[in-house]
């Protein structure tokens, strides 16, 4: 593929050049138009003069139609220029809020990001006068030919694009990671643990990991690309979110965790575990989370009421009414018994291929969920009591997430 | 209007029509300033097409422009054509002023 560059600056001297050599042509047809009316008043019983006049305007034509191509030539350089222009800013601007993120998040100097945009077809990008002409010029500078190809290469060598990702937000994960796992443990009693107001901060973690819920995904993606070095799949995982989010970011510290308390067959196990449990507690989660703003503040009522068929199809709503529905959900006053009530009740997740999938078709989905929360929240959290997590659960449980999922995609 | 004067404008727009020499050589010398901004601002390994078709802009020499060639000819058909005219009118006149005189010359 070829390289293009586009120098901004000489743009500007391009159309003024341009504008210079219509107005020389107009300046001919002006004169051609001149003769062409002086030769028409002369008298003559003969042709002579009236075709001398047609090739006359001919001439004219031919350099009014020259006119027209220079109109349309600095036209489409000017869209161009503009489109060069507001391409490159896009990128710059993007990759300068990520920087930006990536720096107030992890506090960690990444050397200046060389930004290719894509403008035509071809690559593209600027010289001295756009923001990042300097550090693009100092690519040129080393004699790198092929810039699409190199600049993606080191953004997606090595995982650097789902690295910057994951990095990004990592933080809000751990914590999602580590409340969910202390509050579905103790049945939704450990809030009280956590703080009055924690209630509201995990949900507000939660709708942010939510919102951002390709990050998560990210997790999966580079965990992939580790692994497979495979940029098409792992491109897609990059892609996901729903209820993967968790399962993916469940999976990894799972994996992790398994893997510092017991050696790769406990990481194994403990993945697969993490996984599941990850997937379901998503959607418990997000079914919380709308419930607890719709009932504190109303705000998520648009959120709910999207929400509410989903939530209606649950087991534990199903042959309620409406009314009934959005008394068991709206009028709750604990939220942890909100959490407990979903994830601990009979059916809640009914519709999740999961529990078919662990239990057979012929468990009912009550028993299959309840012993499937039973064996992973009390398995995790046996584990973590027989390591002496419980005490300083909090701190050391940030500590442990993470470690874990560093370990986890790293290991994968 | 008087022939000669016809003749005399008729040189005067022909000679507008071939002497443009000047003005030729700034539009080309526009368009090879043009050539050189454009590959200064867009450098590609497609760019030659553009700055050929950029090159199409320039003006030939007008002896080899057909459309000013054959305005000039018709121009110079009708010189010509005048140019004889005259030539004939002035002859008839002669011829004319020399038969008057012979026979204002007879005596007793």
């Amino acid at each position: 593929m070829s390289v293009l560059v586009v120098d901004y600056g000489a743009i500007e001297g391009l159309n003024r050049t341009a504008g210079s050599l219509t107005r020389k042509l107009q300046k001919t047809i002006d004169d051609y138009e001149g003769i062409a009316k002086a030769i028409n008043s002369l008298p003559s019983p003969r042709s002579n003069l009236d075709n001398a006049n047609y090739f006359i305007r001919k001439k004219a034509e031919q350099n009014q139609t020259k006119i027209d191509k220079l109109n349309a030539f600095k036209t489409r350089m000017i869209g161009f220029s503009d489109l060069v222009d507001s391409t490159d800013k896009k990128v710059a601007n993007r990759i300068t809020s990520e920087t930006k993120e990536f720096k107030k998040a992890n506090d960690i100097s990444i050397s200046p990001l060389v930004v290719i945009g894509n403008a035509v077809t071809t690559v593209l990008f600027p010289w001295t006068k756009t923001p990042l002409g300097k550090e693009i010029k100092n690519w040129i500078e080393k004699g790198i030919r092929d810039i699409k190809y190199s600049f993606k290469d080191w953004y997606r060598k090595d995982g650097n694009k789902y690295l910057t990702k994951v990095l990004l937000g990592l933080a809000a994960i751990a914590i999602i990671a580590a409340v969910v796992i202390v509050t579905v443990a103790t049945g939704g009693s450990a809030l009280a643990l956590l703080g009055a107001t924690f209630a509201a901060k995990f949900f507000a973690v939660f709708t942010l990991a939510s919102a951002a819920s390709a990050f998560a995904y990210d997790v999966a993606a580079l965990i992939n690309y580790n692994r497979t070095g495979d940029r098409t799949s792992s491109n897609w995982l990059d892609k996901k979110g729903g209820s993967h989010v968790l399962g993916s970011a469940f999976g990894a510290a799972g994996y992790g965790l398994g893997y510092v308390l017991g050696g790769k067959n406990s990481a194994d196990e403990f993945k697969k575990i993490g996984k599941k449990f990850g997937k379901m507690t998503f959607s418990g989660l997000e079914i919380a989370s709308v419930v607890y703003s719709f009932w504190k503040t109303g705000a998520g009522i648009y959120k709910f009421a999207k929400n509410f068929s989903t939530i209606k199809n649950m087991g534990m709503m199903q042959g309620k009414s409406n009314w009934e529905v959005l008394k068991k959900t709206v009028m709750a006053k604990s939220i942890g018994s909100d959490l407990k009530l979903k994830i601990g009740s009979s059916g809640v997740y009914a519709k999740l291929n999961i529990t078919k999938d662990l239990f057979g078709k012929s468990a009912t989905y009550k028993k299959a969920f309840f012993n499937l929360g039973v064996h992973s929240t009390v398995g995790l959290f046996k584990e973590l009591d027989g390591n002496g997590f419980v005490k300083g659960l909090k701190k050391k449980t940030d500590k442990v997430i993470k470690e874990s999922l560093k370990i986890g995609y790293l290991a994968n | 209007m008087d022939k000669r004067r016809i003749v005399s404008k008729l040189s005067s727009h022909r000679s507008d029509l071939t002497d443009d020499s000047r003005d030729i050589y700034d539009i080309n010398h526009s368009v090879d300033d043009l050539i050189y901004d454009f590959e200064l601002s867009v450098k590609s390994d497609n760019t030659g097409n553009i700055a050929d078709k950029i090159g199409n802009l320039r003006e030939g020499s007008q002896s080899s422009d057909t459309n000013i060639s054959r305005a000039v000819s018709y121009i110079d058909y009708e010189i010509d054509t005048l140019n004889r005219e005259i030539r004939e009118e002035e002859e008839a006149e002669a011829r004319r002023r020399a038969a008057a005189s012979k026979s204002g010359s007879g005596g007793f």
